[in-house]
């Protein structure tokens, strides 16, 4: 039987000590008693203090590959990524779908006094889930379909429109223009026509032609798109937006126009870009070389160096908060998981930073808030209450 | 205020609670968490870094499949040692049917006829160190290796990093002071049940 008169606990600690030669002169007494108890504590002591062990335990975690690991287990963890979705396939309307783009998100401030939250029957089990496959495309005939939520990606060029699987939706003999809309808690990847691959976010729309005609092969975008353009030095790749353009050989890169208005943020991940403000192309325009991130505000460009995992966290189905506030944490949420966002005055415009995963419900991430003395309630029509807690 | 987005499995509550829902997201923290850690406890059992590996992957791979109600991390860690150590005992019967039987009889003799918990407890105190080495500064890391994990001399480490001799003590005492920090008990917990692995030896 083990000598339960040093807890392992405290042992540990006093061995941690003396590696780090911080024992005080009671310490050293305990150990000593300890070590005299048996020979094995000794040997225990001997292998903990000696530095060979020592190296080659560090040597042997820092070549351990955790997320490696964390990969090759997963067949036998049997947990391959979830896909979650509403049996139900339900029809998003065009105009619906239109209506939304316009909102981008929305998240309200409310004052405690004159808001009737307290009577209105409000339910703080309920959960939604978060954003899922779903878009819409339009074409230039006025024909629209609704894309299959069991498929991530369609390729939608002057042939057809076809998913990755080889199902096809529909042909495009007579079609000029698609218009791909994601909805709020939608997304989408798209392949253009010329082999370049563009991932929609939430409430984000992309159209372009499904022939690349003339010198540019040019494309319109709203809200957070991903692109992985093909190279193709002779006819460059423009991504307009409503007050920036962006001209591109091949490379990848993200466009945030969500708040346009205010800002347009660039990242780009490989190649060069070269960023434009539309109203004066000639004196304002900048080139982007990989890791940095262009801000359009009021007319002016400016660039930053950024870690492109906190930039495109989105695009491995991650959420990263790095440095943002409520606010606009809640704008994402509110994108994310389709939920109107109401927001006390008493609760402050608290700083986020982290990652977590997009495919979490909605509660996971309320817990949070929870955690740090907020309090939130889920109303059946979709929104989200913030308080304070009292 | 700020919250730490990714801190959402740090409430223990929360992570248990999760973990008892078979959420994977909280089942990769705990791997991300502890994955090293039973990789060392492992070593101890064999000679090859990648069957160590192997044994530590099993025993998260048979407490997902169990799924354990665990009444805290506390336990959820001990049951992770134990499956960890029947495993390592099934690949050891394996092993001794080798050539190499002779030798590993040997080492085991020497090596593992201490207390189960002895092992647990070094895994343990290597893990810590390891950790807080990790988070000094790079430069006092750097020191702090060459000088005490490498046996180094203070001088041959200045020439070796481009410093000079004093930086390199100031460095050095630096990192001690840090990893003192690092290592009190105030902030740092030995997760240890006492009474698991006791019922058992």
């Amino acid at each position: 039987m083990y000598q339960n008169q040093h807890e392992p606990q405290e042992i540990g600690q006093l061995l941690l000590k003396k590696i780090n030669g911080n024992l005080s002169l009671e310490d050293e007494q305990v150990l000593k008693q300890w070590l005299s108890a048996d020979p094995r504590n000794q040997a225990l002591y001997a292998r903990c203090i000696d530095p060979l062990q020592q190296k080659q335990v560090y040597a042997f975690l820092n070549k351990i590959d955790t997320s490696k690991a964390w990969l090759e287990i997963q067949t036998d963890l049997e947990i391959t990524p979830t896909k979650i979705h509403k049996s139900n396939r339900y029809i998003w309307r065009y105009s619906v779908a239109a209506a939304c783009a316009l909102l981008i998100g929305s998240i309200f401030l409310w004052t405690k006094h004159n808001n009737t939250l307290n009577n209105t029957e409000t339910i703080t089990k309920l959960d939604y889930k978060p954003a899922s496959n779903k878009a819409i495309i339009k074409l230039s005939n006025g024909e629209s379909f609704t894309l299959d939520n069991n498929q991530d990606l369609v390729e939608v060029n002057s042939k057809s429109i076809t998913y990755s699987d080889g199902k096809t939706i529909t042909s495009t003999d007579d079609i000029t223009s698609a218009e791909i809309n994601t909805p709020r808690s939608g997304y989408y990847k798209i392949i253009l026509p010329d082999g370049t691959q563009a991932q929609l976010n939430a409430e984000s729309s992309l159209s372009y032609p499904l022939t690349f005609h003339g010198h540019t092969r040019e494309v319109w975008i709203t809200g957070e798109v991903y692109f992985d353009v093909k190279k193709n030095e002779k006819q460059p790749f423009v991504v307009h937006t409503q007050r920036q353009e962006i001209q591109v050989l091949g490379t990848s890169f993200n466009v945030n126009a969500y708040d346009e208005k205010n800002s347009i943020k660039t990242s780009l991940i490989k190649g060069i870009v070269k960023v434009a403000n539309k109203s004066n192309k000639a004196s304002s325009s900048k080139i982007l070389y990989p890791n940095q991130q262009s801000i359009l505000s009021t007319g002016k460009i400016l660039v930053k160096e950024i870690d492109p995992k906190v930039e495109i966290a989105w695009i491995n189905g991650k959420f990263n908060f790095d440095g943002k506030h409520l606010k606009e944490v809640m704008l994402e949420i509110s994108r994310w998981y389709d939920i109107d966002v109401f927001i006390s005055n008493d609760v402050p415009n608290i700083e986020f930073f982290g990652g977590t995963f997009r495919n979490n419900n909605l509660s996971t991430i309320l817990s949070l808030l929870e955690q740090n003395n907020i309090s939130y309630t889920i109303s059946k029509d979709k929104k989200l209450y913030i308080k304070m807690k009292n | 205020m700020r919250i730490d987005i990714s801190k959402v499995f740090d409430n223990e509550n929360y992570l248990i609670a999760k973990l008892v829902q078979s959420d994977h997201h909280a089942f990769e923290y705990i791997f991300n968490m502890y994955y090293p850690r039973i990789c060392i406890y492992a070593l101890q059992f064999t000679t090859e870094n990648a069957q160590a590996e192997d044994i530590a992957k099993e025993a998260f791979i048979r407490i997902w499949k169990a799924k354990t109600v665990f009444k805290s991390i506390e336990h959820l860690k001990n049951t992770l040692y134990q499956s960890a150590r029947q495993i390592a005992t099934n690949y050891q019967v394996a092993n001794q049917r080798s050539i190499n039987r002779e030798l590993i009889y040997q080492m085991n003799q020497e090596q593992h006829e201490e207390h189960a918990m002895h092992n647990i407890i070094y895994t343990e105190v290597m893990s810590e160190l390891y950790n807080a080495i990790q988070k000094l500064p790079e430069q006092a890391k750097n020191v702090i290796i060459s000088t005490y994990l490498e046996g180094k001399s203070n001088q041959e480490v200045a020439q070796e990093m481009s410093l000079s001799l004093q930086t390199v003590k100031n460095y050095k005492l630096r990192g001690i002071k840090q990893l003192r920090q690092l290592l009190s008990s105030e902030i740092y917990i030995l997760l240890i049940a006492t009474n698991f692995f006791l019922e058992k030896n």
